[in-house]
């Protein structure tokens, strides 16, 4: 083994291996960078240069690109309040409100900081447990995945802010938009209003970029001011040592955090979109003071950026070891080992043991690599937290449009960010929260696939028999009741302030969205009740809870409205926000007409001209010209996007 | 460069704004993509595929990307196209819908022999687009060697169990119609569990011994199966399904020593299968397996286009190098279905029996839940 160690470090370090480790880390902090680009893209990208290079050079070029693109996402997520890519979701939470503060450098630091380290803990546990991975990865069947699930979606508590029925009202509807599309072992979709491009159920990217994406940077053009309330020189004790303190205060959670990535990276398809939240849900439990989160509490960068890093080295193990990827990231890797050759399988941790730590090498260095390049650049990413929003918001409007497009070249992608980007203004508006929609939407179809078919597989009695079942079982009860316990308490201690998750706001418009979400549950309801069993019972179980908890929702609004002391305006800025919202739809609307690189060029213009009243006008040019470079050279040269042609000539 | 809370002033500068906007915007529209030529010398012709990119319509489609401008007049530059979506439609669709200028292409997994039974809004008329090729496959179903019911360390312990877990997709995928058909014939009770997201998840789920009994491509069971589970004692071959011929099922050489379905049941049974049962697993394994991705140009692509790109596809095929980097993808040498192949077996799927239709429809049925 000890001489594998060195072989292999020997494969990576053979010229020009290192080049290619670098450019991959290189593009992979590009990739991770920039909203709705992600690891899928960069490798769809980067495989066709690999089929004639050697394997060595091949993997550290595709690893080096992926491993460090959950480094690089902290920077959408702490600087813009939008998730850089799935695995840092629930960064968002803590990171942007820091960025808000002024302490957007300290975010950064201490999550590159512990970035790196889960990384390498991912990497290291890859070599340790390859030779005794089939037993961990198969000791979980579908019955635990439901309870791992099951717990995760207890973490609502701690993401629900000032009121628990909002939160699980918010995570009703995030569980139903899951069951959009095909249902487990039934050939007819669900809630698909004919529609193809909902036919295998909602896409995540346009979700999570229109809810956090689209609704931050309609914020931020509202306020008329950078992503800092406070200016960069009285921002104390935000600094980049500050966050890698930070990081080594918390070192526990960071471990621990990484552990648990480890663990959730080894079972297929749970993946880094689950990790982070219940690493998340981990940091806010395992806390003595929770009244912080939310608000910019370190720890919740902390956690969620160890677990993803951790995340990417473990889902290695079976992808290598058992020939099975539980990820679409994974899968594409899985190819890529095919092409050059290469059986997973015992083999990998025989005649290609070499190659494979190799790959630990790789991993571990990336992540190195990439925090130390990001460490060195985070002054100056830190800076776009001070810069004028309106320079910052078209083009981040840009990426995100394009990141839909990227997900989905289909003009119904686009509809449905602008979609979920008005949900999430209205849910801000209302002073429901977010968070649990995502949470519940994550969680939703892994919970419903493990059941039905934890159901199909098992006996009643097999549950009993079953120890690692009974201690998961345990885990949910004494979570279920603690974090009703926590919820509450933290529903006590929250504040009013308005730019937290499920702050209080108009308690009308509160109401009026609550008995919006009454009819939207109860029509649910009635649509399921013709389906056959397996697909009617999740949308029931969920329409059920969701009427309920709204219906509580919907009272303790009702209550606090006619009490009468709210005096909050129902809508922040109407004009203003219609103006937002009818360019972006303009936008949408035109580029069938005038094709894409228009419709979202002549956006940026007219952004930038009506909205942030930009001058000079040589200023205005420049930015939209840069603005079609991007987009031609970028997207449609680099990464082949295929634009949607002109209808109108 | 600043950002002013003020308003601009006067009509002469909106005009200029006018004129400023409408000028960036026309220089954008000047960015828009070619339109086909005779000569595709410096064109970039895309091949749209229907599945997200990894497994083995992705990577095949980046090969034939990576290979094909070799075969082509004026060598252009081929891209792969991921177009995943809408049960592997949107890329078809896309695909049907493009403009047949000779720039775009589908390698697509279609589906075909299971879309008859689609309702009418979802069928997509196959016969319009021009098709080229495609590459065939084929099954290989095992089963654990401890199952739920017992031991199987033979094909007669497997026949004595009475009741087998089969693991799937949803009971309207090809092979999920089969098994259930299969063992139908073979008088064993399919307790199904349906609902995995793809071949690896019901492997995985064989390996944690939630299911007794799946069906994986030649290649996975080449590659994988085989070392993995075969030769340590955990899994045990069966059968495939055949390419039907007259009077039987054809037999692969690169899986001796397994029998072919025909052959199986005709040996455990005692009698040769036959019946609507069978008449559907021949139906699906012609069609389904005998093109399971179809290489194709949208509806009225000229007959010139057509038949570069088929003899470019049959050339390519046909290149020792390029077959060997699809063997290391598939684990096998790529079955080869040629064009006049291809058609033929579109055409019959076009032709397909109400008789088979509501065989299939049976077991769709029977197995939804």
């Amino acid at each position: 083994m000890v001489d594998s160690i060195f072989a292999g470090f020997a494969l990576i370090a053979q010229w020009p291996t290192p080049l290619y480790l670098l450019g991959g880390v290189l593009l992979g902090i590009w990739l991770g960078a920039v909203p709705g680009l992600g690891g899928v893209t960069g490798l769809v990208l980067v495989l066709p240069f690999t089929f004639s290079m050697e394997p060595a050079q091949a993997f550290a070029l595709l690893l080096g690109m992926f491993a460090p693109i959950t480094t690089a996402d902290t920077l959408s997520s702490v600087l813009l309040g939008t998730p850089g890519t799935a695995g840092s979701q629930s960064t968002v939470l803590d990171g942007y409100p820091l960025a808000q503060k002024g302490h957007a450098e300290r975010a950064l630091g201490a999550a590159y900081t512990v970035s790196a380290f889960g990384g390498v803990v991912g990497g290291l546990m890859l070599l340790l447990f390859l030779p005794i991975s089939m037993p961990l990865i198969m000791l979980l069947g579908t019955p635990d995945f439901f309870l791992l699930a099951l717990l995760g979606l207890l973490m609502v508590g701690s993401v629900s802010g000032n009121s628990l029925a909002k939160g699980l009202g918010a995570a009703a509807i995030g569980l139903l938009l899951s069951q959009v599309g095909f249902p487990v072992s039934s050939p007819s979709p669900r809630y698909w209003f004919g529609q193809v491009s909902l036919m295998d159920g909602v896409p995540l990217v346009p979700l999570v970029l229109g809810l956090f994406g689209i609704a931050e940077m309609l914020r931020l053009s509202l306020r008329d001011s950078a992503i800092s309330a406070v200016p960069r020189e009285t921002a104390q004790g935000g600094g980049l040592m500050d966050g890698i303190r930070d990081a080594f205060r918390h070192r526990w959670l960071a471990i621990r955090c990484a552990l648990l990535g480890t663990y959730m990276g080894l079972l297929p398809g749970i993946g880094n979109a689950v990790a982070d939240w219940i690493a998340y849900g981990h940091a806010v439990q395992s806390a003595k003071d929770k009244s912080q989160f939310g608000k910019g509490d370190i720890r919740g960068v902390i956690a969620p950026e160890s677990t993803n890093n951790a995340v990417i080295g473990a889902a290695l193990i079976p992808t290598l070891t058992l020939g099975i990827p539980g990820t679409g990231a994974m899968a594409i890797l899985l190819g890529a080992l095919l092409i050059h050759g290469l059986t997973p399988g015992r083999a990998m941790i025989t005649e290609h043991l070499d190659l494979t730590v190799s790959m630990v090498w790789t991993i571990i260095l990336a992540n190195l690599v990439a925090a130390g390049l990001l460490m060195a650049w985070g002054r100056q990413f830190a800076r776009a937290a001070f810069i004028s929003g309106h320079l910052i918001v078209p083009a981040v409007l840009m990426f995100l449009f394009m990141g839909a497009w990227l997900y989905a070249a289909d003009l119904a992608s686009w509809y449905m960010l602008l979609g979920f980007g008005v949900l999430g203004w209205l849910m801000g508006q209302a002073g429901w929260p977010r968070p649990p929609l995502v949470l519940g939407f994550v969680l939703g179809s892994i919970m419903e696939q493990s059941a039905v078919l934890a159901i199909q597989s098992y006996a009643p009695a097999d549950f009993l028999a079953r120890p690692q079942t009974l201690f998961l079982l345990g885990c949910v009860l004494v979570f279920m009741v603690y974090s009703f316990w926590s919820a509450r308490r933290m529903a006590v201690t929250a504040s009013d302030n308005p730019a937290q998750e499920g702050a209080a706001r108009n308690p009308w418009l509160s109401a009026g969205f609550g008995a919006a979400l009454i009819v939207l549950f109860g029509w649910a309801l009635i649509e399921a009740l013709d389906w056959s069993l397996f697909a009617r019972t999740m949308p029931m179980i969920v329409t059920v809870g969701g009427l309920v908890t709204c219906t509580l929702a919907l009272i303790a609004d009702l209550r606090r409205g006619l009490r009468g002391g709210e005096t909050l305006p129902a809508v922040d800025a109407p004009v203003r926000t219609a103006v937002f919202f009818g360019l972006l739809l303009a936008m949408v609307l035109a580029a069938w007409w005038v094709g894409q690189i228009a419709a979202m060029v002549g956006f940026v213009v007219a952004y930038l001209l009506l909205v942030g009243r930009l001058r000079p006008l040589w200023g205005v040019a420049l930015y939209a010209v840069g603005a079609g470079c991007v987009l031609y050279f970028l997207y449609g040269e680099v990464l082949n996007v295929r634009f949607l042609r002109a209808h109108l000539w | 460069m600043s950002c002013s809370s003020k308003p601009g002033h006067g009509s002469q500068r909106m005009q200029g704004l006018g004129a400023l906007t409408l000028g960036v915007c026309l220089s954008a529209l000047a960015a828009a993509p070619a339109v086909a030529a005779e000569d595709l010398s410096g064109e970039t012709v895309q091949i749209v595929y229907n599945t997200g990119p990894g497994g083995a319509v992705g990577l095949s489609a980046q090969l034939i990307a990576a290979n094909l401008g070799r075969f082509l007049p004026g060598e252009p530059e081929v891209i792969a196209v991921p177009m995943p979506g809408g049960a592997l439609l949107r890329g078809i669709r896309y695909v049907h819908a493009s403009e047949p200028d000779g720039l775009t292409l589908g390698w697509l997994a279609w589906g075909g022999a299971t879309r008859v039974i689609d309702p009418p809004e979802l069928q997509v008329p196959f016969h319009e687009m021009g098709i080229l090729g495609g590459l065939a496959t084929q099954w290989v179903t095992h089963v654990r060697t401890e199952t739920a019911g017992g031991t199987v360390a033979t094909p007669e312990d497997f026949m004595a169990l009475g009741t087998i877990r089969a693991g799937g997709i949803a009971p309207n995928v090809s092979t999920d119609i089969r098994t259930a058909a299969s063992l139908d014939i073979l008088g064993l009770e399919n307790d199904y569990v349906g609902g995995h997201t793809g071949g690896a998840d019901v492997l995985a789920a064989m390996r944690r011994g939630e299911i007794d009994l799946r069906s994986g491509t030649v290649a996975n069971y080449l590659t994988t199966i085989v070392p993995e589970m075969v030769e340590t004692g955990e899994t045990l071959p069966l059968y495939y399904w055949g390419q039907p011929v007259e009077g039987g099922e054809a037999e692969n050489p690169a899986l001796q020593g397994i029998p072919t379905f025909h052959a199986f049941a005709t040996r455990q049974t005692g009698s040769a299968p036959s019946g609507p049962a069978y008449d559907l697993i021949r139906y699906l394994t012609r069609n389904a397996d005998g093109l399971a991705w179809l290489f194709a140009t949208p509806p009225g692509a000229s007959d010139a286009v057509q038949d570069m790109y088929a003899e470019a596809f049959a050339q390519m095929m046909a290149d020792p190098d390029f077959t060997a980097e699809m063997a290391q993808v598939l684990g096998a040498e790529p079955a080869v279905v040629l064009r006049e192949e291809a058609q033929a077996i579109v055409e019959e799927v076009r032709a397909v029996s109400p008789e088979i239709v509501e065989t299939m429809q049976g077991y769709i049925e029977r197995y939804s839940r």
